[in-house]
């Protein structure tokens, strides 16, 4: 099929005035324009937010009315939707009905196994569009999740975008050790005054013979330019996602650390052991474990270096945005002939 | 363990086919009780099933007989109630009843208050095929889909046609579907009669030179009777032996569905509507010619079939010519 029209709907932050311009939404569209696609965005949750209406709650048929418009002027062959919660499961069916030839794909971020964080929650969202999304794509293992079929839900990484993801920290020694940033609530900027975070537990207990570039724990989490900023200070990073350690799940800032070439350490719980050897990314089991590897390197900055060079250039090799936007489209639209990402094989 | 509670008030066919849930439910919760609200027309047939518990017939004419069932289900309290056949009357009838998660897949009539009591609802589009709309259902419900559905497990066979037929045959199967005027009005009919009938076996014959079985439908059909008197020789109530082909070619008349089922799970190569024969012969895996509305109507059911060719009903001779090029 020459000359692929694609449909990107996603929050691309434009009312965040920059403040997210490393999204994954924003990733995943710089690997479709880099793969040669005509691609045509938009962006819902601004689309909402600039049009409310007391009869139209949520705007949802404004946006509604939007994707109809930009489908009939358009004439997409893959409509690709991140997580655009705004589009309730009639829409998809009204969508799938009135323009049957056009092919559905969903990309879904947040975790979606039972033991995890919003499990309820998340899986509604998913499966708002799963049913007649043609491919699903979820960025934890499908095997580990108990209501996808394989034949058409698909694991892709958190994508590494090398025009955002710029920087290598291992060329330079940094003035600060370890760089952690949590987050909950990313559109609103703000930590929530009343939320619990089980990642605090954890950094309360990390050595205190390192030091730390901490945000997102009575700090303010940063943003924007200001995240690269802090996080170019750092040498080494903890990758904290929420809930317990699921096979292949990480928040999408595993590939701003990794991507930017910092010494990164992941439980091994989360089995990136499938993608990277401990040559090029530091796995550990417990606290006490975190806390040795993290002293050792500390006092080793050559092997922290390589350690970090290596993995800078596997990640961008592997969890390369044009890469996994490459198989997003191919898979949604049947499409055999293509070599197979690294992260297909495990 | 749980207890569910599945509505399929409609015809057999529907029935073979929400087989795959039930068998679903089996793999992923060894300890199910599963009970089945019927129809009068199929619940007889559901009773050859011992995976099924209880059956209640639903009949929205016979108010107290409603009541009763009523009473009998809410007096199980059911886990999970799943709402196949998506018609009005499962929909009401289950809003009165105590199950504690309620799931329907239907295709109108989405009242936004009546599908507020439902803890989720799919909508059974033909966009999607029926076996994917079936197993979104599934999937939602936590239920990983076997590799391989057995439609048959727990179903008690009638043996009589085991020993009364020998080898391998053709198997034609002339049910309403073939004539007009038996089933809807706005489909379209292939109308079948004694002058083209034969041209239908010659064809047949020439793909699969077997011995061919023809079984017929529940109907009494005037051209069928003609075709009968004219083609064939009547031995008795039951077996009809072609004039043309003897014994090669034989009519079994005044089958049971079950009687069917034997016929179909034995047979080589089966010609026939799509419908419940169809769903029987894919799940003895046989290779199954069967004559649809239109290629799409007809993939909405049959997508998950391995051993299936569709063929749009046109004209008798129209089917011909495509057989002969299959």
């Amino acid at each position: 099929m020459k000359n692929i029209k694609i449909l990107h709907i996603t929050d691309l932050h434009f009312r965040h005035h920059g403040r997210l311009f490393y999204s994954t939404g924003k990733k995943i569209n710089n690997g479709l324009i880099l793969s040669g696609y005509n691609v045509l965005n938009i962006s819902d949750r601004d689309a909402t937010n600039q049009k409310k209406n007391i009869f139209d709650i949520g705007s949802k048929k404004h946006l509604l009315k939007l994707i109809i418009q930009n489908i009939e002027n358009f004439k997409p062959h893959l409509i690709i939707f991140g997580h655009v919660d705004r589009v309730d499961y009639e829409n998809i069916v009204l969508l799938k009905e009135k323009y049957p030839k056009i092919k559905l794909a969903q990309w879904f971020l947040d975790p979606l196994i039972k033991n995890g964080p919003d499990y309820e929650k998340n899986k509604k969202r998913f499966f708002l569009k799963y049913q007649f999304c043609d491919a699903n794509f979820v960025t934890t293992a499908v095997d580990v999740i108990d209501f996808a079929e394989k034949n058409k839900t698909f694991f892709i990484p958190n994508p590494i975008d090398p025009s955002i993801d710029a920087y290598q920290n291992f060329l330079e020694k940094k003035p600060i050790d370890v760089f952690i940033a949590i987050s909950h609530g990313q559109h609103r900027g703000i930590l929530k005054n009343d939320f619990l975070d089980d990642r605090v537990k954890l950094i309360n207990k990390l050595t205190k013979k390192a030091t730390y570039n901490i945000f997102g724990v009575k700090k303010n989490p940063v943003w924007g330019q200001k995240f690269f900023d802090e996080l170019n200070k750092c040498s080494m990073a903890i990758n904290l996602s929420r809930g317990k350690p699921i096979k292949h799940y990480s928040s999408d800032r595993l590939s701003s650390l990794l991507g930017n070439g910092m010494l990164t350490f992941v439980h091994e719980n989360y089995k990136f052991g499938d993608f990277f050897n401990n040559k090029e990314i530091i796995f550990y089991k417990n606290i006490s474990d975190l806390n040795n590897k993290i002293l050792y390197y500390k006092k080793n900055p050559k092997k922290l270096k390589e350690i970090a060079r290596n993995g800078h250039k596997k990640s961008h090799k592997i969890f390369n945005n044009k890469l996994i936007a490459e198989y997003i489209v191919k898979k949604s639209l049947n499409i055999k002939n293509f070599s197979k990402p690294y992260w297909l094989n495990v | 363990m749980s207890k569910y509670l599945i509505f399929r008030t409609d015809r057999i066919g529907d029935f073979i086919f929400s087989r795959m849930v039930i068998d679903t439910i089996k793999k992923n919760d060894p300890n199910y009780k599963i009970d089945i609200v019927a129809s009068p027309y199929n619940s007889k047939y559901i009773k050859n099933f011992k995976d099924v518990r209880n059956i209640y017939i639903l009949n929205k004419l016979n108010f107290f007989l409603l009541i009763k069932t009523l009473f009998l289900v809410n007096n199980n309290n059911y886990d999970k109630l799943l709402i196949l056949d998506g018609k009005r009357r499962s929909i009401f009838f289950s809003l009165f009843t105590n199950a504690k998660e309620k799931f329907v897949i239907l295709k109108s009539f989405r009242s936004k208050f009546i599908l507020s009591f439902f803890t989720k609802y799919f909508v059974n589009s033909e966009t999607n095929t029926q076996y994917q709309n079936f197993t979104t259902l599934l999937s939602y419900m936590d239920f990983k889909i076997p590799k391989k559905i057995d439609y048959y497990s727990s179903y008690d066979f009638n043996n009589y046609y085991n020993n009364a037929i020998k080898g391998k045959y053709n198997l034609i199967h002339l049910d309403e579907k073939w004539f007009e005027g038996y089933y809807y009005s706005d489909f379209r009919y292939m109308n079948l009669n004694h002058l083209n009938f034969s041209l239908l076996i010659k064809t047949i014959l020439k793909k699969n030179n077997l011995n061919t079985i023809i079984t017929l439908g529940q109907f009494k059909i005037d051209k069928l009777h003609l075709i009968k008197k004219i083609h064939f020789n009547k031995i008795n109530e039951n077996l009809y032996i072609s004039k043309e082909y003897g014994k090669k070619l034989i009519i079994l008349d005044n089958t049971s569905f079950q009687d069917l089922e034997n016929i179909v799970k034995k047979s080589n190569y089966i010609i026939c509507c799509e419908g419940a024969i169809s769903h029987v012969s894919n799940a003895f895996d046989i290779k199954t010619i069967a004559l649809v509305q239109n290629l799409d109507f007809g993939r909405f059911w049959t997508s998950h079939m391995k051993n299936i060719k569709l063929i749009p009903r046109t004209s008798i001779e129209n089917v011909c010519r495509i057989i002969n090029k299959l």
